[in-house]
């Protein structure tokens, strides 16, 4: 009983007043105390209804939020032109060389990122690497460049490095050769190359 | 005891013959492969160590195949061919069907000869060549990957996308007036490239060597990248060619080459 009292809410002063009553009055008009216990706790009953309402309300609406964001990012990414994972290697090729020369937004810049680190086949790699070199800064594609080294054993797109790194401000440029000609398996042509336009 | 070794060698030679016999019993050398599903994600895969692929696009819709032993190995001109057996299985997958021709290093060198017809408007074709051999793709439509570690790879009558990486080996690719706006990729680490283009054909063509020349039967403008204390022979060579038409981008390079760009 005191148990179900502190539970009540403050503002039912009068039930509470009513309640603890009880025991030095008898029950008024003949009902019982356990049915005027019921009815009193009826307004807190209500009000916990009505939160409960209220926290299933905000449930939906944070519901609702997230899927509208998941559908908005769902349009964008169909509507990004690069194409989802599980394209045909011809299918991402064409989709970068669609964007050479656009300017890039961030989301792009990342895709391609991780396709030139990441992609099965060296056409596309080097294609990423080749549509970044072209709307992006040297000193943004420096720490790409420079996983690409350590990565990418594909002499193709340690050509398309060799080919942007020229192009480099002299400080980028030299950390840039010296990583390239530490690979062992640095394709003797490019080893070649890179020794006779090296600044270092 | 001469008697005795000659007594050995006739039953290995005859364990031989008996194991060569089941083998070829088991593994035909010829074979079809029906209900190939032409949808948009239709694939056909051939995965060989060593020997010789060719691959023919025809209107049936059938992928047929024949095996043939390559005794002599695949850089012969005359070989000799036997019908033996040659492992090889098919893998037929939700991605597609393959013919996988990997020998375990136990059994050693085997090359084989695999022709193969595909249908022609298959979506799409590659072709894997890991350890030695050359590889020939003709009439085909789909999109097609060639990979090929060592030996020539020749293409001809291509109307779709083509995306060749060749380590050692020259590439000779043909394209037909179809390829529109399908990327065509080349790249060959040692060995030249060749591109033939049918009338027709639109595009650019960027094309690249870090060691040899750039030629064509029209004039072209080949840039000649400069290079501190190497010799005019070997500086690197890029050249852009428009092809007066819409078209894809054609992207040839090779690290150690010529490149030649033959226009009809």
């Amino acid at each position: 009983m005191s148990h179900d009292i502190e539970r009540l809410h403050p503002d039912d002063e009068e039930v509470l007043d009513a309640i603890k009553r009880l025991p030095e009055h008898p029950v008024p008009h003949g009902m019982e105390a356990r049915f005027l216990e019921r009815l009193a706790s009826q307004p807190v009953r209500a009000r916990r209804t009505q939160g409960r309402r209220r926290i299933a309300w905000a449930i939906a609406a944070t519901v609702l939020l997230v899927v509208m964001i998941g559908r908005f990012r769902g349009k964008q990414e169909v509507s990004s032109p690069l194409l989802p994972v599980g394209a045909s290697p011809a299918s991402r090729l064409a989709s970068i060389q669609a964007l050479s020369g656009s300017a890039f937004g961030s989301e792009v810049v990342a895709r391609l990122s991780r396709t030139a680190l990441y992609d099965s086949s060296a056409n596309v790699r080097l294609a990423s690497i080749e549509a970044l070199g072209k709307s992006t800064t040297s000193e943004a594609l420096e720490p790409l460049l420079k996983q690409v080294i350590q990565r990418d054993a594909s002499p193709f797109v340690q050509a398309q490095v060799v080919s942007l790194v020229v192009s480099f401000p002299l400080d980028s440029r030299r950390r840039l050769e010296a990583a390239l000609l530490q690979r062992q398996d640095l394709d003797p042509v490019l080893r070649a190359t890179l020794r006779a336009v090296s600044t270092s | 005891m001469p008697l005795l070794s000659t007594r050995y060698v006739a039953l290995i030679a005859g364990a031989l013959a008996s194991a060569t016999t089941v083998l070829a019993a088991q593994m035909p050398t010829t074979g079809v492969i029906r209900r190939v599903d032409l949808g948009p994600a239709a694939a056909f895969r051939v995965d060989i160590q060593w020997g010789r692929v060719i691959v023919k696009g025809t209107d049936a819709t059938d992928i047929t195949y024949r095996i043939i032993r390559d005794t002599e190995g695949p850089k012969h001109d005359s070989l000799l061919k036997l019908p033996l057996a040659v492992p090889y299985h098919i893998e037929t997958t939700t991605s597609g069907v393959a013919i996988i021709m990997s020998p375990a290093e136990s059994e050693g060198f085997i090359a084989a000869e695999l022709q193969v017809s595909i249908p022609r408007n298959l979506p799409f074709l590659s072709v894997e060549m890991n350890r030695g051999g050359s590889i020939e793709v003709r009439d085909f439509d789909g999109e097609l990957t060639v990979i090929n570690r060592n030996g020539d790879t020749r293409l001809e009558r291509l109307g779709g996308a083509v995306l060749v990486e060749a380590t050692n080996g020259s590439i000779a690719a043909g394209l037909n007036r179809t390829i529109m706006d399908k990327p065509v990729s080349l790249l060959a680490r040692n060995g030249g490239v060749t591109l033939d283009l049918a009338a027709g054909v639109g595009g650019t063509i960027s094309a690249e060597t870090r060691s040899g020349r750039v030629l064509s039967n029209r004039p072209i403008q080949v840039a000649e990248l400069p290079e501190r204390g190497r010799s005019a022979e070997y500086r690197p060579r890029r050249a852009s060619v428009s092809l007066g038409a819409p078209g894809p981008l054609i992207r040839i390079m090779t690290l150690n080459g010529d490149v030649i760009i033959q226009r009809r």
